[in-house]
């Protein structure tokens, strides 16, 4: 029997110009995974919605066709009982979570439908133990990582007791150890036979876990099939701007070359390993891949910002920072990266002078950091930040432009002049009198990246440019970031992107525990094994994948799938294949 | 956070909500009773008592305290020269230290002060006390027990849970808008204001956009389904309740009957 059915669905918000849904069919069976996928606004949230009933009851609108879970209509059903049986997870995990303890939260939905005392104690015992957060009881919520938060609005919904879990884009606001912990979830309760529909970026995940695959677009099912032929359709996924797992891209021109049929595509790193190990000659040998250059430091070493002994605290005793000497240079596009709690926002904010070190000395072309106010700062060092919306406050998209160089005491004339280049610099062409909120995700980023521009920083600090975005959008901003570093900025990036870091970035830093693990080229750093290790790092797929063909002759040092595709044929040929 | 548990099972701990409001309110009426400092010393070191008895560490109340040890000594020494010495009855009050027109410094004025130093100082531990000793859940059982609507007391919990949440948002923007050159000190009242419109506006609009997620974070819970939710911890009074309800009736009483006969002032 099927646990979710979708008739016909059509829906449309009621603010909306255009249909959102448009004629859904969908059938979901006990114990499947099925992994959505799409572009922001094509649909997802939206349809996960309808599973509990929050479209129509919640969200209004016109609707037509239905939606049946576990035989119970949602539009007749209070979204109170459905909830009993489909459990949804959303992106944030700040906004999930009321319970001043954990036990407290987890305790909230059983105790809303008046369950009795043991049995909602038994609920929270297992729903905690299923997560992994058993132990926990007693924490404070507050207190709990960005992952544990996550996981705990996972156990929120299980202490319901429902069969079917809705994930939507779980992991987006998490770094790697939080994702792999909420995946390694998933692998569980699949495992037990739930039924789960997975929303999600993370192609790479989504392929080595989901049973079936939905791809929507403006709306509508535009295409769905087993996950393993979905994903050797490169076409398919790049029609739709999704992000292929590298290894999928390499499978893709070897059939393309006719070396493999298309279902020895393969989807993940081991199958990735087992192709290449069958299709290499043992015993080959072959040059670095960085020989032919690109992806190193260009050797400038005009310094804009030193760091000597930087050290900080929040609390006494608990050293975030320890030590940091750095030399950041004209034209680096440096890459901060390490887990959640390494110290790399407290670094940047300590850097834009919004905290101050304890010990050690900063400075801007050999001025001292203590000489600068904020808005002459600004003119070395600019910061966006991750969530434009933290920023953006004024009802022209002029205004907002405005606000900085108002803050540097700039005259009329500058101040037009300058709006008018930045607004071409980040290809934002919308008119001046453009209220913010009427912006898309993705331009309001451009518009606070605008904003910080604006006051023509030497270097730019861009904290997560890409997190909780699509394929789309990710390019786009980081297309732009290095268009900036191009045009003579340079630029600090955090992020956790690895892929990014390889393709994108020119030096990469380590932290790890408030310390420099290393501070080098992606190219170097993707070769140390054992250090990534220890930096709890993840390195892209195909460079993972050559590490372990080194006994055929592959490169250690592989960036992206050109170069392991280049490394393959020259090995390829060598062997006389 | 301001309201935090520190568990444990102490007398203090195993004892009702409602037994330790009683106390509570007791308590305060007697400091409030009493002028001289010795009675108030007194109920001090039983403050300090109960803390110490309760295993909380000292850290923790001394982050509260601190900022109010200045505040305290400003208040000895203000009311050092706010009395005039024929206010008091006790001889010992009634010694002036200096006079200058309407100007004088007596002991009592002193004393008083001490008093009032006194009084905020055990209202701060005693109101320790009881927090660092109660869940919050006993507290939104007070509340119900009350018969307040259980809607009102969600309310009150959803925000005491989100004030830090709150208080990230607030740093975020401050942050954003600062490396944006912004002044939050500058010029006049008008312009102070204005200074802030920067980070008002984000910050409302982000907790607008919160409510609504909030709201559909709830139905997804449950929230509303029967109107008689679980309560897990039922908070029931015990015979070492009544017990300590008589003692604190008895203590406040006493304390009355003392006031009437002109005892403890100074």
């Amino acid at each position: 029997m099927s646990e979710v059915i979708v008739e016909e669905l059509s829906f449309q918000y009621n603010r909306s110009p255009e249909p959102n849904l448009k004629e859904i069919v969908l059938e979901a069976g006990k114990g499947e995974v099925i992994g959505i996928l799409g572009v922001t606004g094509a649909g997802k949230t939206t349809l996960m919605r309808t599973f509990n009933g929050l479209i129509p009851q919640f969200f209004e609108g016109k609707i037509s066709g239905k939606v049946r879970v576990q035989d119970l209509d949602t539009q007749r059903n209070r979204i109170q009982s459905l909830v009993r049986r489909v459990g949804l997870v959303f992106d944030d995990p700040e906004t999930q979570i009321f319970g001043v303890t954990v036990r407290e939260d987890v305790v909230f939905g059983p105790c809303n439908f008046g369950l009795s005392k043991q049995e909602v104690l038994t609920r929270m015992k297992n729903a905690l133990e299923m997560v992994g957060l058993n132990g926990y009881e007693e924490r404070a919520t507050e207190n709990l990582s960005g992952g544990e938060k996550q996981r705990l609005a996972i156990a929120g919904v299980l202490a319901m007791g429902s069969n079917i879990l809705v994930l939507d884009e779980p992991t987006a606001a998490l770094d790697p150890l939080g994702k792999e912990a909420v995946f390694h979830i998933v692998e569980l309760l699949k495992k037990r036979g739930m039924t789960i529909f997975l929303v999600e970026h993370e192609t790479e995940e989504l392929a080595a876990r989901a049973d079936r695959i939905i791809i929507l677009e403006r709306g509508r099912i535009v295409h769905e099939g087993p996950t393993r032929a979905v994903f050797q359709e490169l076409p398919v996924l790049n029609r739709y701007h999704l992000r292929p797992p590298e290894v999928v891209e390499l499978g893709w021109r070897l059939y393309e070359e006719r070396v493999i049929s298309k279902d020895e595509i393969p989807l993940n790193e081991e199958e990735g390993v087992n192709l290449l190990e069958r299709l290499l000659p043992a015993g080959g040998s072959s040059f670095p891949a960085g020989r032919r250059g690109g992806g190193e430091n260009a050797g400038n070493t005009e310094s804009l910002i030193e760091i000597e002994n930087l050290s900080f605290a929040y609390i006494k005793g608990q050293p975030v920072l320890r030590g940091i000497n750095l030399q950041i240079n004209k034209g680096d596009f440096l890459a901060l990266v390490g887990q959640n709690g390494a110290g790399k926002t407290t670094f940047c904010k300590i850097l834009a002078k919004l905290l101050t070190a304890n010990t050690g000395r900063i400075s801007f072309r050999g001025q001292k950091i203590e000489n600068f106010s904020h808005a002459r700062l600004a003119r070395h060092l600019g910061y966006v930040f991750q969530n434009p919306d933290h920023q953006i406050f004024s009802s022209t998209l002029k205004e907002e432009l405005e606000y900085g160089l108002l803050n540097q005491g700039l005259g009329v004339a500058e101040r037009e002049e300058r709006i008018r280049k930045v607004l071409q610099t980040v290809k934002l062409d919308k008119p001046l009198a453009t209220h913010p909120f009427n912006l898309g995700r993705g331009e309001r980023q451009r518009l606070a990246v605008a904003s910080v521009l604006v006051l023509e920083p030497e270097t730019l600090i861009i904290d997560e440019p890409t997190t909780g975005q699509d394929w789309l959008g990710t390019r786009s901003i980081m297309e732009l970031i290095r268009d900036l570093n191009e045009k003579g900025h340079t630029i600090l990036i955090i992020t956790h992107d690895m892929r990014l870091v390889a393709e994108y970035c020119r030096r990469v830093v380590v932290l790890n525990k408030g310390k420099i693990l290393v501070d080098e080229t992606p190219r170097q750093l993707f070769t140390k094994m054992d250090l990534l290790k220890e930096a709890q790092l993840k390195p892209p797929q195909v460079s993972r994948i050559a590490c372990r063909l080194s006994d055929r002759g592959v490169p250690q040092d592989i960036l992206d799938v050109e170069e392991l595709w280049t490394a393959v044929t020259n090995l390829r040929k060598q062997g006389g294949v | 956070m301001f309201i935090e548990y520190y568990p444990g099972t102490t007398l203090i701990h195993r004892l009702d909500i409602r037994t330790k409001l009683a106390a509570f309110a007791a308590l305060m009426v007697l400091l409030f009773f009493f002028t001289n400092p010795l009675y108030n010393l007194a109920l001090a070191l039983m403050s300090t008592f109960l803390f110490y008895y309760l295993g909380v560490p000292v850290k923790k109340i001394s982050t509260v305290l601190k900022p109010v040890i200045p505040i305290l000594f400003i208040i000895m020494f203000v009311s050092a020269f706010s009395y005039a010495a024929e206010k008091f009855f006790s001889p010992a009050a009634r010694i002036v230290f200096y006079k200058k027109g309407w100007f004088e410094i007596t002991s009592g004025g002193f004393l008083y002060g001490v008093t009032l130093a006194l009084r905020i100082y055990s209202m701060v531990i005693l109101s320790s006390v009881l927090t660092y000793s109660t869940p919050l859940d006993h507290f939104v059982q007070v509340m119900r027990k009350s018969r307040l609507p259980s809607g009102l007391s969600f309310l009150i919990i959803t925000g005491i849970r989100f004030v830090p949440t709150m208080q990230k948002k607030v740093e975020m923007v401050f942050d954003a808008q600062k490396v944006r050159g912004a002044h939050f000190d500058r010029g006049g009242l008008f312009s102070k204001i204005k200074a802030y419109i920067p980070v008002m506006v984000p910050l409302l609009a982000q907790s607008i956009y919160m409510s609504e997620k909030l709201a559909v974070a709830m139905l997804n819970r449950g929230y509303g389904a029967v109107p008689c939710q679980t309560s897990l911890d039922d908070i029931t009074l015990k015979r070492r309740d009544y017990i300590f309800l008589a003692i604190f009736l008895a203590a406040a009483v006493m304390g009355v009957y003392l006031r009437t006969q002109g005892i403890g002032r100074l």
